[in-house]
């Protein structure tokens, strides 16, 4: 823990970044911790998940029980989720309890148990719940699909824990160790004053973490021209996706496809770039129970893909993306990947789209 | 000395409402935001409340037809600007458009335009069949979510035999039979300048702006059509599919409405103290405060639950929404959920049950809108209801100027030994008879 003379040297002697965002709100704030080389891509496949759902349960000095009930009583809710790339705890809260967020946030990080009990009765059970949830959308399970095929490994693994391997509380201790250094977390806060928010991190566990390297982002290898088809009752989905350089341009490819295929009453449509460390990954997926309807959609996306002039597409762009993206010219690789969940025999082969 | 005072109300203005109403009787508001997305948005006060059993989903129906509409899919591929539409009781959003920072021109051009356009969209035969065939499905939809289907029913029977037991979404038989004719004399009455709101999110509209709009529009000078008067009936409505993995229902006694704020603000304390309880979805499940979601887990017989103060112009209904599958032991599950109900009435909630609840209460109100969208109706609803939008700071004076004595009292005179509306689906063999239910909003012995 630093020393109070230290509060004006801080941001200079601490590696944790802090950030602060305003927001249209008087009196709830907002905290966000990213924790680089946490996520999964990281670590062996379904750790990183259950790292995320053992925050915020016992520490050495408070037990789980106790930090609901404080955080209830004070107006404030947490959670935390994991992404491929980093472990993202979150708290949201009235803002004078400040103080007791930054300190609770450190603490799942710098003093977490990980009790064996816990990941058996709460951090487990949990995880495979959201992993039962999540994979009964088809949808999910494509897109799950398209990185695995994509990647391979790395941002090729499974976001969440799936039960095909079986991992220790020791384990989970590990990866925390391993992880949770001062290089790789980030806090943003919103609704908070700057100067507050750096004084009581530099005070807080944030400012005692053990240093490390910064994580510099590999390239990941990538692999285009792969085809895979998933047999599952219910709706169908079906998936078009590649790894791309330029994630500005595909935003407009997104939105470009969006508008060109036909209308339809049952299914969704979504395309997307996702945005990784070393990567990004653009997708078009198509879901509807109808499996023939996902079978014209997905042909007429191939189609579009290939002959439409996506540059004029910005304005839509934007919209989709949630910031300016500008007009250029996007010349499309020829071949993609090709991801069908549900009833494939309906959807034809990549090599007929 | 005057710099200093600026800058000290700047942060306010950030996240002030300005509300005002223009000479003909549109209510223009506008709200700065700081997220990337803005929105302007038209809703009127109508809502299923002003349906009738005959047109029962006209108004989801007409928002429907404008998002479908050419004008819509030309806002959204050139312009980047998307249409939403949405249905309550007493609100219509009508049109609400979603455009990036930066493009607030574009959005309203596109409005305009379709406003421009909207006796062709009513009369367009083709899209109005694809459209009602749609509603159908949603309200199809609407009836496979237990949740919502269970309050929605709730709420009707609480409300038999008028216009607030609607459905949100309308009924299939009655939108089956909806002509472009009715949406004609449906928008002549209700698109009218005193029914209408206007919002914007964001800051690329400023107050000025809406008003040179409001007058650019071709919207007629014309009175609200007041809502029929409600009245409530302490009755049950079950649906019973043994189908289902689960028993839920939904359990409501009547209260005032937004209107009288006091109540309101009591009500919304007295449904936080139990709060919800969200089982197997939350890993933080075994911990939460409530004394009921700890009793009843401890028993295995909730899933998850959710209390309630749902609130119109002049009635409200507060309640609660139990869902288990330990079916056998439903009548449980409702018998020890009551029963702490009667804990309002004698004043046994304890004073740290208290300020969690005011505490949550304030969270969940004051924390910030996930979309444009959902904050321009919220607003539109408030400005409606009470002419008004509460600030941040009234809202919080009114949640501490609730007091243990005041749920107190709130609880003798709305929810001990009160008529109950009940809805029930699912596996509800254990689900008592409505006498017996009845029976524990009183207690034997004080």
């Amino acid at each position: 823990m630093f020393s109070s003379a230290r509060h004006f040297s801080s941001a200079a002697a601490r590696a944790v970044s802090v950030k602060t965002v305003p927001v249209a709100v008087e009196s709830v704030s907002s905290l966000k911790v990213v924790v680089k080389n946490a996520g999964s891509k990281s670590a062996s496949a379904g750790l990183a998940h259950l790292l995320s759902t053992s925050a915020f349960l016992d520490t050495t000095e408070k037990s789980g029980l106790r930090l609901k009930r404080e955080a209830e009583l004070l107006g404030g809710e947490y959670s935390a989720e994991v992404t491929r790339d980093a472990l993202v705890l979150k708290a949201t809260f009235l803002k004078e309890s400040l103080p007791f967020f930054v300190n609770s946030l450190a603490s799942t990080l710098s003093d977490a148990a990980y009790k064996p009990h816990e990941l058996n009765e709460i951090a487990g059970p949990y995880a495979s719940q959201v992993y039962a949830t999540e994979s009964a959308n088809p949808e999910f399970k494509a897109l799950e699909e398209l990185h695995a095929v994509s990647y391979r490994s790395g941002l090729g693994l499974p976001l969440y824990y799936d039960g095909s391997k079986s991992y220790t509380n020791e384990d989970i201790k590990t990866l925390a160790k391993e992880a949770f250094l001062s290089e790789n977390v980030e806090i943003i806060g919103e609704n908070v004053n700057a100067a507050d928010l750096e004084k009581i991190v530099s005070e807080s566990k944030f400012a005692s973490l053990p240093k490390g390297n910064d994580v510099i982002a590999q390239k990941q290898p990538t692999y285009t021209g792969a085809e895979s088809r998933i047999r599952q009752a219910g709706k169908t989905s079906a998936v078009i996706g590649l790894p791309v350089e330029d994630a500005s341009a595909y935003e407009l490819v997104a939105a470009g496809l969006i508008s060109s295929v036909p209308e339809s009453f049952s299914a969704t449509v979504d395309s997307k770039v996702l945005s990784y460390e070393g990567s990004n990954l653009f997708y078009f997926s198509v879901t509807s129970p109808n499996a023939s309807e996902v079978s014209t959609i997905i042909s007429a996306a191939a189609k579009a893909l290939k002959s439409t002039d996506f540059s004029k597409y910005s304005k839509l762009a934007s919209l989709l993306a949630g910031k300016e993206v500008a007009a250029k010219s996007v010349s499309v690789p020829a071949d993609f990947n090709l991801v069908v969940v549900g009833d494939v025999d309906a959807v034809p082969l990549k090599s007929e789209l | 000395m005057l710099s200093k005072r600026l800058f000290s109300t700047s942060s306010k203005q950030l996240s002030k409402a300005n509300v005002s109403k223009l000479g003909n009787g549109i209510t223009i508001i506008n709200k700065p935001s700081t997220t990337s997305k803005s929105s302007i948005g038209f809703y009127l006060n109508s809502g299923s409340r002003s349906e009738n059993p005959y047109n029962s989903g006209i108004s989801s129906l007409l928002g429907n037809l404008i998002t479908s509409s050419k004008s819509s899919k030309d806002a959204l591929t050139n312009e980047g600007v998307k249409y939403y539409s949405s249905n309550q009781k007493e609100v219509t959003g009508l049109l609400s458009a979603v455009y990036p920072s930066g493009n607030a021109s574009g959005a309203i051009n596109s409005v305009k335009n379709t406003f421009s356009q909207l006796e062709s969209i009513i009369n367009d035969s083709t899209n109005l069949s694809i459209q009602k065939e749609k509603s159908i499905a949603v309200t199809e939809a609407f009836e496979n979510s237990p949740k919502d289907m269970v309050i929605e029913h709730m709420i009707g029977t609480a409300f038999q035999g008028t216009s607030l037991a609607l459905p949100k979404y309308g009924k299939s038989e009655s939108l089956e039979i909806l002509l472009s004719e009715d949406l004609k004399s449906y928008l002549q009455k209700n698109l009218v300048s005193s029914n209408l709101s206007i919002v914007a999110v964001g800051d690329e509209i400023s107050h000025d702006d809406l008003v040179k709009l409001a007058s650019e529009l071709p919207i007629p000078t014309g009175a609200k059509t007041p809502f029929e008067p409600t009245s409530f009936l302490g009755s049950d409505i079950r649906l019973r599919d043994d189908n289902l993995p689960q028993a839920h229902a939904a359990i409501s006694v009547l209260t005032p409405g937004l209107t009288d704020s006091a109540s309101f603000y009591t009500g919304l304390v007295a449904a936080q103290i139990n709060g919800s309880y969200a089982g197997i979805n939350s890993p933080f499940s075994p911990f939460v405060g409530s004394t009921l979601a700890q009793f009843l887990e401890e028993y295995h017989l909730i899933d998850s639950f959710d209390h309630f103060q749902l609130a119109y112009s002049d009635v409200g209904l507060w309640g609660g929404y139990f869902a288990s599958h330990n079916v056998g032991n439903y009548d449980e599950t409702i018998h020890f959920a009551l029963k702490n109900w009667n804990r309002f009435s004698t004043g046994t909630v304890n004073e740290i049950e208290f300020s969690k609840a005011k505490a949550e209460l304030k969270l969940n109100l004051l924390k910030p809108a996930e979309c444009p969208v959902a904050l321009s109706e919220k607003l539109a609803t408030q400005a409606f209801a009470l002419g008004y939008v509460p600030s941040e700071a009234e809202i919080s004076a009114e949640i501490d100027a609730v007091t243990p004595a005041a749920v107190k009292a709130w609880a003798q005179k709305y929810l001990y030994d009160q008529d109950i509306a009940v809805a029930g689906n699912g596996q509800i063999e254990a689900l008592f008879d409505y006498n017996r239910i009845r029976n524990d909003m009183s207690m034997l012995r004080w």
